[in-house]
Formats: C-alpha cells, structure tokens, sequence
C-alpha cells in the first residue's frame, strides 16, 4: 500500500503546488515511486508545475466517467519514477464525488509508494474530499500573519480527520529578514500550531520565477528534498535559511537584498 | 508590538470565539450530567477561556440543594 499524503493550506498563493511538484521530484529523484494528483478540479496547474501541461488526453474526470482505463490518464515524467493524474479544468469541482475520488486513490494505492495529492485552497468541499482519501497531511504557510492564521484553522480541521500524522512546511522563509528578527521563525510558527515542521523552504527567485524543478539546484530545491528525506526516515533535518546571512559576506548579501 | 505577539493575540482570539451554539450545547450536557448526581438549583454556569499557550480552561460551576443516592452498578 502507498503513503497518500495531502498537501494543503487554507490559503492560497502559498506556493503549495509547487511544494507538491518538487517534493515530488525530490522524492522520485530517491527512487520512490511517486503518483501526483491534482486535487485542485477546475482550477488545476499541478501539470503545468511539472512541465507536462498539454500533454494528457485524458483526465481524472475521464476516470471517473468511464470513459478511458486509469493507466490512460496517468503520465510519467520523463527520466523519474515521477507520474501525474492531472484534474479537469473543463469540469466543476462539485462533479467530482469525495466517495468517487477516494474510491480511486484506494485503487492507485497498490501501485505506488507515495501519492501526493495537490488539495485546493479553502476549506470547502475540494478540501473535504482531498483529505477524506488521505492518511498524512502536509500544511503549508508562508511566515506571515495571514498565511499562519489560515493554517491554523485548517490544523483545526484537520484533527477532526482519523490522519495519521500532520505536518507543517514553512515556505518562502527570507533568510535575511530572519536574521534581522524582522519574520516569524519557522520553529515559533510550529510551536504555535502545534505539530512538527517537515521543511523550511527559504525564498527563492528561481522557483518564484516558474521553473521546472528537477532541472538544477537551488536553495529551496535542496530545502524541499531535505523535507523529501524527512518524509522517508523521519530524520527532521531542516534546511537554515540564515546561513547566506551571516558573517561580513551575509550583511552584505542581507543590504544588497533589501535594496533590490 | 512584534509579529509574533501579534500573530499569538490573533490566534487565541480566533480560538476564543467559540462557535454558535457551543456554549449552550455545553451547558446542556453539563447539567444533564450533573443532575444524575445533584438536585440542582437553576442553571450552571459555563465559562470557556483560552491561556497563552492556547489551551482550553474550561470552569461549570452549578449550586444544588441535595444529592442522589448512587446507584449500583447492577441497579
């Protein structure tokens, strides 16, 4: 049986389909096998996170309507034991059935070792029905007050659901406002909502500028597969976004960010 | 004040509002419970508090004029 893990958030922006996609190369990248889901009905974007937009004659509704085999709407990514079952962006998310949708995950669980599911933001039925086919959660939130008081509500939520474990990325952490006190710590962000954080991702232009993850190395790539770890052996080694600013180079490194 | 002071005062006062009904469920249940055991006198008294750390301190307080006998487990 496969691991399925939710990644959700409560608000949205917070860069979860992106966590979802490089957690995802991060963890084919170790030879896991990994399934993605795009939990995200209507409003996909998981396959274009992953350079595969366009790419599917068939979708997760297709599945579901019967219209094609479920090996038919699954792609492989190219190079990795990375796969994706992209969402209809041609459908509404109401179509789409919580018991239909768990039904599928509880078939593709014999395939794969780890699904990954891309939950939508909010905290309505697209929500209910991402966590409902889920054993793990992953919330992830951005240091900032609105980001944390939204993943709070959906921690809430989230105790009410029989998961085995919750967990917490912090993502778009600025090393540099984190030296200077000027941003929520990672570590206060967790103690706060109370469960253990699996990634601190630090902010990274390469990343925020859309590029496919699993073509080259970047702070936040190696922040993201050090969570990848995590969710593997349960080290809880995480990455420290403060190191670039410390030291006469890292007050440097710190003015020339803040003038940019 | 700081991010963090802001960001704890706004999740406690999150927490604090409990949502519609709750208190008064509460109340119920608590003097349904209660009244197996004591003759009550009007209703109890429920207040529900969060603390700095974010948990829960819940006080019921109730006055009665008697007690009821317990009963067996058999009974």
């Amino acid at each position: 049986m496969s691991n399925t893990v939710v990644i959700t958030s409560g608000k949205g922006g917070v860069g979860k389909t992106t966590i979802t996609a490089c957690l995802g190369f991060a963890l084919a990248g170790r030879g896991v096998n990994t399934l993605l889901i795009d939990g995200d009905v209507g409003l996909n974007n998981l396959d274009v996170a992953l350079g595969m937009e366009n790419r599917a004659a068939y979708d997760m509704a297709d599945v579901m309507a019967g219209k094609c085999r479920v090996s038919q709407a699954i792609l492989q990514v190219p190079g990795y034991p990375l796969y994706i079952m992209p969402s209809a962006h041609a459908v509404y998310s109401e179509q789409i059935k919580t018991g239909d949708f768990r039904s599928l995950i509880a078939r593709l669980g014999g395939s794969f070792d780890y699904i990954l599911i891309d939950c939508p933001a909010g905290i309505e039925g697209g929500f209910h029905r991402a966590v409902s086919a889920s054993e793990y959660a992953i919330v992830v939130t951005t240091p900032h007050i609105s980001a944390v008081r939204d993943a709070d509500k959906v921690v809430t939520l989230l105790s009410g659901y029989n998961l085995k474990g919750i967990s917490l990325i912090v993502n778009r952490v600025r090393g540099d406002l984190l030296v200077r006190g000027e941003t929520l710590e990672p570590k206060e962000i967790s103690r706060l909502l109370r469960y253990p954080l699996l990634g601190i991702v630090p902010d990274d232009d390469e990343i925020s500028a859309g590029c496919v993850p699993g073509g080259g190395e970047s702070s936040a790539l190696c922040a993201i597969d050090m969570a990848a770890g995590n969710m593997l052996t349960g080290d809880g080694r995480l990455y420290d976004p403060t190191l670039r600013y410390r030291g006469i180079l890292g007050a440097i490194r710190s003015r020339l960010k803040r003038n940019a | 004040m700081n991010e963090l002071a802001r960001l704890r005062r706004i999740l406690l006062s999150d927490k604090a509002r409990l949502p519609c009904g709750f208190e008064e469920a509460l109340r119920g249940d608590a003097e349904r419970m209660l009244s197996q055991y004591f003759r009550l006198l009007g209703k109890a008294q429920v207040i529900v508090d969060v603390d700095e750390r974010g948990i829960y301190r819940v006080s019921i307080a109730a006055a009665a004029d008697g007690i009821y006998p317990c009963k067996k487990p058999n009974e």
